[in-house]
């Protein structure tokens, strides 16, 4: 009897846990319902006061809008824009990690907390004298401002995230390698490399994602529509529209779910290694 | 002496390795970093400079800091710092307490869990471009969903980002709460690091559920804390392209003017004194809070500590 009730509480409970569960997944995809029904009403019922959110007709001519040729060059750029992104990043922060954990040279740990120092500053404080260095380069209006610096810096937080992998591996390995005649340079892509790569495929995939979002860079930097990556391209083609009819919310709605593809894609293939990525960073000091 | 010599010549190489690898790092840090910072100082110093013309045009001193807080621009200033800092006063706590009760949901090994968690991170895959255009269109004040949603719950119809008072940030709160995916994750890995010995150990002794959180998991969990605290309190006081992104002018009556957007509208304005010094006060008043918070950092517990 007893047995019974102490059973039956846990499914009562059981049973309260998965209303919770569900009642918040009603909130957190709210977003992404209306995005996704609401990209198949036609312009006029987007603008209508009491639409609902499920369509009469399941209209697909929004999405054929949204992809025009402005998206397709928009994203052109946003690919440049992420290659150097993806290589540069990991490169930088693989290349500054080694020398950091594994060689001893003079004026490191100076270097080393100048780095760590970076994460307290406010972008925008350094933003304004970067946007007068590229201005004075000549490469404002040109995809330079925001693929270079890719290749200069790599992250505080991906270094230090690399660093605390590297000091987990056996020194034995290195050992045995020198012994036989290796330089460092064979330490780092024939040992060391390897046995990080799956921090180093991390950084890559958080460098797609910031790559991906990022809004405030090619907005400085660039004026030339032609030169747009997607987010600016797309905040100026629909943010500036004057009158409701114009701004097309059943377009935006289809141009956003056609953004959101290629994230969610690279979410579900790297579900495991990012949810794991994201606790690591920062947590092991 | 030739042992030297080859302890040397180790030493040498050891260098030039080392500078070699961390050449990128060190370039980026001096052009992109430390060089910024110093000509931000500087130009923080000349009243209005413009970025462009010649510094001697321009009167040198402490015009652009006073500039701040005193005459009229000293309105939109205290506007700003309000908006702000009210924002992170109550969006850091709420943000944090709630991604905490969707964590300790989502820990209870229930079947099917891994897809709720999945569930809840969505928001946070949504690049922010895509966002604004959801929430704006959905905080539409004349066509939007959630009128549409007031008005079947008997509320009053609501202008959300357009509104003429705090309701402009309450909206931007309430948008942001659908993000609160992010913080989620780290504390499930906080919830997973507690030892489930300890559980047991408490319900020996006869204590509760509420009794097990309070003296375990949330001391337990107080590194995750500390860096919770820390990342959203810098970010949260830097918030600039989100708000554009809403208001690109900082909403009705400056009412959405984030401090971070105020910034980037005075640069805009080609006001880089004026900028620079508003963005020297941001530095020092998150440097002095990231210091202040690490005080706390003595009585978060690491594990192999004691």
């Amino acid at each position: 009897m007893v047995n019974l009730s102490s059973r039956n509480k846990r499914v009562i409970k059981k049973c309260v846990s998965y209303f919770f569960l569900v009642l918040f997944s009603a909130f957190f995809l709210f977003p992404l319902v209306v995005m996704v029904l609401r990209s198949f009403f036609t312009t006029e019922e987007s603008i209508a006061i009491g639409a609902g959110l499920i369509p009469d007709t399941w209209n697909w001519d929004s999405y054929a809008q949204a992809l025009d040729s402005e998206f397709l060059k928009y994203l052109g750029n946003t690919v440049i824009v992420l290659a150097a992104n993806i290589i540069g990043q990991p490169l930088t922060a693989a290349m500054a990690a080694y020398a950091f954990t594994k060689v001893k040279f003079n004026g490191r740990k100076i270097v080393f907390t100048a780095a760590m120092c970076t994460i307290m500053l406010p972008s925008i404080l350094t933003m304004i004298p970067v946007y007068k260095i590229f201005v004075d380069l000549g490469w404002t209006n040109s995809l330079l401002p925001i693929t270079v610096p890719a290749f200069f810096g790599g992250g505080f937080l991906n270094i230090f995230l690399m660093m605390q992998f590297i000091r987990g591996l056996p020194k034995e390995m290195d050992e045995a390698a020198v012994i036989d005649g290796a330089k460092t340079i064979h330490l780092m892509f024939y040992i060391t490399y390897p046995l990080i790569f799956p921090v180093i495929a991390l950084v890559a995939i958080q460098s797609f994602f910031f790559a991906w979002n990022d809004f405030m860079g090619p907005l400085m930097y660039i004026t030339d529509e032609d030169l747009f990556t997607l987010p600016v391209g797309i905040y100026n083609k629909f943010f500036t529209a004057l009158t409701p009819l114009e701004s097309m919310p059943n377009v935006q709605m289809a141009t956003g779910v056609l953004i959101l593809i290629p994230p969610m894609i690279v979410f579900m293939l790297f579900q495991k290694q990012l949810v794991e990525g994201v606790t690591l960073t920062g947590l092991k000091a | 002496m030739k042992k030297l010599s080859a302890k040397a010549k180790k030493r040498i190489m050891a260098n030039v390795t080392g500078y070699a690898l961390i050449l990128p790092l060190l370039i980026g840090l001096l052009v992109f970093t430390l060089y910024p910072l110093l000509v931000s100082l500087f130009n923080s110093f000349f009243y209005n400079y413009d970025g462009f013309s010649p510094y001697e045009e321009f009167e040198f001193g402490f015009g652009n800091y006073l500039r701040a807080f005193t005459g009229y621009e000293s309105e939109v200033f205290w506007k700003s710092i309000g908006i702000t800092f009210s924002y992170a006063g109550i969006m850091v706590p709420l943000g944090l307490v709630l991604s905490f009760i969707v964590a300790l949901f989502l820990n209870q090994g229930l079947k099917g869990i891994g897809v709720f968690r999945l569930l809840y991170y969505i928001p946070c895959l949504i690049p922010s471009i895509v966002q604004s255009m959801i929430y704006l269109y959905i905080f539409n004040p004349n066509y939007g969903v959630m009128n549409d949603i007031f008005a079947g719950l008997g509320f009053e119809k609501s202008q959300f980002f357009d509104s003429p008072n705090y309701n402009a940030v309450l909206t931007f709160m309430f948008m942001n709460l659908f993000g609160v995916g992010g913080s989620m994750l780290i504390w499930l890995a906080g919830l997973k690091s507690v030892p489930k010995t300890y559980y047991e150990a408490a319900k020996i002794e006869g204590g509760g559920y509420f009794y097990s959180l309070v003296r375990i998991t949330i001391p337990l969990c107080s590194p995750y804390i500390f860096y919770l605290l820390i990342t959203n309190v810098i970010a949260t006081l830097q918030i600039c392209g989100n708000a554009y992104m809403i208001s690109s002018s900082g909403g009705v009556d400056n009412n959405l003017l984030f401090f971070g957007l105020y910034i980037y509208r005075t640069f805009m304005n080609n006001n880089f004194g004026y900028s620079s010094a508003l963005a020297y006060l941001l530095f020092i008043v998150i440097a002095a809070l990231s210091a202040l918070l690490f005080r706390f950092n003595k009585y978060v517990y690491y594990e192999g500590d004691n």
